[in-house]
């Protein structure tokens, strides 16, 4: 068996695949407009699974929603992630995962910028440049076998977070 | 006889006809008289005893045929025994084996095949056949005969004891087909149990074990059915089969643990798990480690579910076996021995309890805890000390909710092996948990974590856990801790704003409600009912703003009112409560209302689901109190607003009366139709005045198309009852056709929707039950539907008319329709005449919804109408090709009613004739997707996705239309491309992926992932979730990046 980097990491409650957001009226109101806010951004990224452990990042606290930006109007987004040890040597490729999943499920107007969270991780400062460097990332998802892992964390990450059901008293009679 | 055996043994290949038609003369002829057998024997000697092999080998052949086939009774010993003698002799014939051992194992079903016989076949074939050089078939018939020998004599098969054991090992050797190695598994198991096997056990071993792990995959058409899993078990059973394995098969099963294969570790320890009771703990004993330790990296590095699963359950398994027999305790019991490392280890990782193997080490605790009582007292007694201190001594609460979260287990071992409360018990009354040693420290933790004021609900909710965990087990917590905790529960549910402490105390409350309804009565019920408001003020949001909505709380009595005496408990309590509403609500503000009654018909559903029995007590009380409060309001002098008049309290009430209704015999229905007749059509409602002592001031006439519109409206009522009525329940009416074309007269007349509906379900309702024997068949088809067409088409009469005309006409063609009487499929083409009528064409079209639909709540199968078998097939048959041809044959603007028609029953057609009668179809439903109607192209979309997953070959085959089509669905909005259109469009085009091939989606794999991107920035978030998935979907479709 080869040596996990992170052999016994902690794990945080995550809500089980749902999504944190309440249902409103407005979801089925054909005219209201729903920007696209931090929540939306975390609930795509939430359940990537984690390139060592069966476990979803929500789970490991790698991504959470408030350290995620949005601004719909200006078109950009901030997203900051926490590597589960300061010297993990996957934190290059948590990155690129969220970056592969945001460039699939968000429009191409938003400019995105991702970075690990400060002062989580030694070479900060390097991943941060490898995961904005547009070339880079495209060179990277050049290697077949590069992408095949990153669509391996991806595959988990498809459901996008079902909207919990708020309580609305019994059912209706029909 | 002569001749017919040498027109078979001469035919060649050609006339291999002829020669099976001699040979079944022979069998037939010497079937029916076995004295022809010694002539047939006599008939083939030069033949047996030919120079050719050949030959020899086809008249040993049908011997064995006619052998297999004849009837053996008349068949006598003697002659028996001669064959048996004859075929044993001719095994040295190699030529002749195969038939040979097939002519044995004939012989050996006889019942005159005696124990010598038997001795002296197997001898033969042990001293003569060399099993593994013929091909499979003779080999089947070694191992058939075997079996055959077996399980008829074995005691004589016991004096050659040794040389059987021995000479079946090298039959077996080296076997490799599937087939007989499925029946050389029972065989060794058979053996195993019926021989003495002490001196070759070491044999039996090698060669049964040298099969494991079982690798083989069955070829893809395999016609023989073999999967590995039977394989897997034959062979598991016979390593199970005897302790004499146990020194041999452990080192081997442990060496294959640490394999790589996920496959060969799951079988070794479902093998393992399957040996250790027969193998016996001293067997175990000098392996204890090694087993743990190769377990142990299952469950801590476990690669899946299913695999730690199994793990846990092996290691329980040994954990039981290895309590077995013991008496004394100390250091030299070897469950303790066992179960000490395993200890160290689990604490070892329950040092940091909040990190990642913490929640393994809890189940393996588990694991061992459920295996018996000594080891559950051992672990108990090791560990929950230490894990006690721990939880005292640390304050972070992640720590804090981990370590209960390892008490959890704890419990719930506790309660499968000690036994559940409030359940009847299989488990031994003498022993008690261990953990009773700790109640009162259980208790105070986990009350103490359920108060805790911290952010942390993880931490609350296990609180929660553990006191539901405690109650469940037998004879643990006391009455009054009961009701403690169950207090607990209620606060939560009542005050805490955390949804997930909620719903789990609720479903607590839920699960205790069933086990012990006395103290759910007697706490939770009375506080949940107390805070429902009583009048208006109660609901105004300054008093509301503290509390939980009506709602919410309406909704957990529903989840705990189930229980009979607990929903006896409810009725009266929300009766009470509809009645003090009722006097300060007005209709209008009816949500309350509303709710309360919903809450008796939720509870009702749920109680039919579970079957039970105590309906007719409702039918009696419940139902007519809510009528009579429904009905009285109507009567009074002035027409004034009342709650109970708003329809969709009606609604609920006439939902309540079905329930009950449909959960009655037959004669409390009649007496029930015959009160409610009293009260609807006589208008006597003296039995609803005594109940409440009101005075009514105006008569009750709902069923007149002038009474007041309330009065009307309670025709909902009195639908629902007859609907709900089984076959043979009397309707006391004397003439039913006169009745029925009254109703029909009233539903047209009648301005009032609600009643015309109504009275409409109940026309149909008669219609399709109460025509036995067609005894109003010719009043329906000469009658009723004549008249009621020429309503329609009326062109001078008012449209209102014409329209209640239709509706009741859609109505009794839906009732026909499931009787599949042929009135219905003519109603149904003269419904297609009225499409091209102006605004009445769309209600025909839609009422083909109606039609083939499932209703949710008349003329179905619960309330007793008569369906006949495949009524929606045929029902598709008959209106596919009229609807086609009135398609084609109509003008543009008619065509828009075909397609919804065609869609409505599309989408109500089984998927298996929905399939093959689709393809002429298609370029129809690709036409739907033009028109500029949302429903029409949402459930049009909706059948190309069914399309997609069921009939991908024929999708394939229109993509290069639809795609395009689809794509512009999903990409444009616009008030025909509504949200439900576009997530339609993007999920039809979602499913692609999955279930068409590749290189039929390749051409439009850039242009799908390229377009959709404009789904991506939809307004809708719902939308956007679909596109999302979507385009994952195409993106992995082979793995590359298109675009990104």
């Amino acid at each position: 068996m080869t040596t996990l980097i992170n052999q016994n990491p902690v794990i945080y409650e995550a809500s089980a695949g749902n999504s944190t957001r309440e249902w409103r009226e407005d979801d089925e109101n054909e005219d209201a407009v729903d920007v696209i806010d931090a929540q939306e951004i975390f609930d795509l990224i939430r359940s990537i699974s984690d390139p060592e452990h069966p476990l979803s990042l929500e789970q490991l606290n790698v991504t959470q929603r408030d350290h995620i930006t949005v601004s719909d109007e200006d078109d950009t987004i901030l997203v900051e992630f926490t590597p589960t040890i300061p010297h993990c040597s996957m934190a290059t490729l948590i990155g690129l995962c969220i970056r592969v999943r945001l460039l699939r499920c968000l429009p191409s107007r938003f400019k995105v910028d991702i970075a690990v969270r400060k002062g989580t991780h030694q070479s900060e400062h390097a991943v941060n440049k490898q995961l904005n460097d547009k070339e880079r990332v495209a060179a990277a998802l050049e290697n077949s076998h590069l992408l095949e892992v990153v669509n391996q964390c991806l595959a988990t990450a498809t459901s996008g977070g079902v909207v919990a059901n708020i309580v609305r008293g019994p059912a209706p009679a029909n | 006889m002569d001749r017919l055996i040498s027109t078979y043994i001469l035919a060649q290949n050609d006339s291999q006809e002829q020669a099976d038609a001699a040979i079944q003369d022979i069998v037939k002829d010497v079937g029916t008289n076995p004295t022809k057998l010694l002539l047939l024997v006599r008939g083939l000697g030069e033949y047996l005893t030919s120079e050719e092999a050949f030959v020899r080998s086809k008249a040993t052949a049908l011997l064995s045929t006619t052998l297999a086939t004849l009837d053996q009774s008349k068949v006598n010993a003697s002659a028996v025994n001669v064959l048996v003698e004859f075929y044993c002799d001719r095994l040295t014939d190699q030529a002749c084996v195969p038939e040979l051992l097939r002519g044995l194992l004939a012989l050996s079903k006889f019942d005159k095949f005696t124990g010598v016989d038997c001795v002296k076949a197997v001898k033969a074939i042990l001293a003569l056949v060399n099993v593994q050089t013929y091909q499979q078939t003779a080999r089947h018939f070694v191992f058939l005969f075997f079996e055959s020998a077996i399980s008829r004599h074995a005691q004589s098969l016991r004096s050659i004891s040794s040389d059987f054991v021995f000479g079946f090992v090298q039959c077996l050797d080296g076997e490799k087909d599937p087939r007989n190695l499925l029946l050389g598994f029972t065989l060794i198991k058979k053996i195993i149990q019926e021989f003495d096997i002490a001196q070759h056990v070491e044999d039996l071993f090698e060669v049964t074990f040298c099969y494991f792990p079982i690798t083989f995959r069955p070829p893809p058409d395999d016609p023989y059915g073999i999967t590995s899993e039977h394989l897997k078990i034959g062979l598991r059973d016979c390593l199970s089969a005897t302790p004499y394995f146990a020194k041999f098969a452990l080192p081997l099963l442990l060496e294959k643990l640490s394999s790589s294969s996920g496959s060969a570790k799951k079988d070794s320890m479902e093998t393992i798990a399957a040996c250790v009771p027969v193998y016996g703990s001293s067997s175990l004993l000098p392996h204890a480690d090694e087993l743990w330790s190769g377990l142990k990296n299952e469950i801590f590095h476990a690669t899946g579910d299913e695999l730690e699963q199994v793990a846990l359950n092996t290691l329980q398994v040994i954990t039981t076996e290895l309590s077995m027999g013991v008496s004394v305790g100390g250091s030299n019991d070897p469950v303790e021995k066992f179960l000490r490392p395993i200890i160290a280890d689990c604490m070892a990782q329950l040092e940091q309890p909040e990190l990642k193997l913490a929640k393994p080490s809890g189940k393996i605790l588990k694991a061992g805890a459920m295996a018996s009582d000594p080891a559950c007292t051992f672990i108990t007694l090791t560990t929950v000390p230490t894990l006690l201190s721990k939880y005292n001594s640390s304050d972070q609460s992640t720590r804090k909710k981990a370590l209960l979260d390892v008490l959890l287990d704890f419990f719930e071992a506790s309660r499968v092996l000690y036994g559940a409360a409030g359940q009847p018990t299989e488990h031994d009354t003498d022993f008690i948990t261990p953990l009773l040693t700790f109640k009162d420290r259980f208790f105070e933790i986990f009350t103490n974590a359920i108060m805790s004021s911290n952010e942390y609900s993880a931490l609350r909710l296990a609180g929660v856990k553990g006191l539901h965990g405690m109650i469940l087990l037998r004879e643990f917590l006391s009455q009054t801790e009961i009701s403690y905790a169950v207090q607990y529960f209620v606060r939560i549910v009542l005050e805490d704003p955390d949804t997930e402490l909620q719903e789990t105390s609720l479903s607590s409350l839920a699960s205790l409600a069933l086990i012990m309804p006395d103290v759910v009565r007697s706490i939770a019920l009375p506080a949940f009912l107390e805070t429902l408001p009583t009048s208006q003020s109660d609901m105004d949001v300054d008093t509301v703003v503290q509390k939980k909505s009506p709602e919410y709380i309406l909704n957990a009595i529903t989840k705990i009112g189930e229980e009979p005496s607990l929903f006896a408990e409810v009725v009266p309590q929300i009766l009470e409560k509809i009645g003090l509403v009722s006097q300060e609500f007005s209709s209008t503000n009816a949500t309350y209302p509303i709710s309360l009654l919903t809450t008796l018909l939720v509870l009702l559903r749920a109680k039919a689901s579970q079957g039970h029995t105590d309906f007719p007590q409702y039918l009696n009380q419940l139902v007519p109190h809510l009528i009579g409060m429904s009905v009285l309001p109507t009567v009074g002098a002035d027409d004034a607003d009342h709650i109970m008049k708003n329809p969709e309290i009606l609604e609920v009430v006439a939902g309540i009366t079905r329930i009950i209704m449909i959960h009655v015999d037959t004669s409390a229905q009649s007496e029930f139709v015959k009160a409610i007749f009293n009260i609807f059509v006589t208008g006597d409602i003296s039995v609803l005045n005594a109940n409440t002592g009101a005075a009514h001031q105006i008569p009750f006439t709902p069923l007149r198309s002038d009474a007041r519109t309330s009065q009307q409206n309670a025709c909902v009522l009195f639908a629902t009852v007859i609907d709900g009525c089984r076959q043979q329940t009397i309707l006391p009416v004397d003439n039913l056709q006169q009745f029925t074309g009254t109703l029909v007269e009233i539903a047209v007349k009648t301005p009032n929707t609600m009643q015309r509906t109504a009275l409409s379900k109940t026309v149909a309702t008669i219609l399709n039950k109460y025509n036995k024997g067609n005894a109003l068949q010719e009043f329906i088809s000469n009658t009723l539907v004549p008249e009621l067409y020429s309503r329609i088409r009326q062109e001078q009469a008012s449209l209102d008319e014409r329209e209640a005309a239709l509706t009741m006409y859609i109505w009794i063609t839906k009732a026909m329709v499931l009787s599949t009487n042929q009135v219905g499929y003519d109603m149904a083409r003269e419904l297609m005449n009225v499409f091209s009528v102006p605004r009445l064409g769309k209600i025909a079209a839609d009422g083909f919804n109606l039609v083939i639909g499932e209703q949710q709540d008349v003329l179905t199968k619960e309330t007793f109408a008569i369906m006949r078998l495949l009524y929606k097939q045929r029902f598709f048959n008959y209106c596919i090709p009229v609807l086609v041809k009135g398609f084609e044959s109509s003008a543009d603007e008619v065509r828009h009613n075909f397609l919804i028609a065609l869609s409505h029953v599309l989408r109500n057609i089984p998927k298996q004739v929905l399939l093959t009668e689709l393809p002429p179809l298609l370029p129809m439903l690709v036409h739907s997707l033009s028109f500029p109607d949302p429903d029409l192209r949402s459930s049009t979309i909706e059948t190309f996705q069914i399309i997609t997953k069921d009939a991908p070959s024929l999708m394939a085959e229109h993509l290069s239309t639809l795609t395009p089509l689809l794509i512009a669905l999903a990409c444009t909005s616009g008030p025909a491309n509504t949200m439900k259109v576009r997530m339609a469009a993007l999920k039809c085009l979602a499913a692609q992926p999955k279930s068409l091939p590749f290189t039929a989606l390749r051409p439009y794999k850039t242009q799908v992932l390229k377009e959709l991107e404009k789904s991506l920035d939809d307004r809708k978030r719902l939308v956007r979730r679909e596109a999302v998935e979507c385009r994952s979907q195409w993106f992995t479709l082979n793995g590359s990046i298109a675009s990104a």
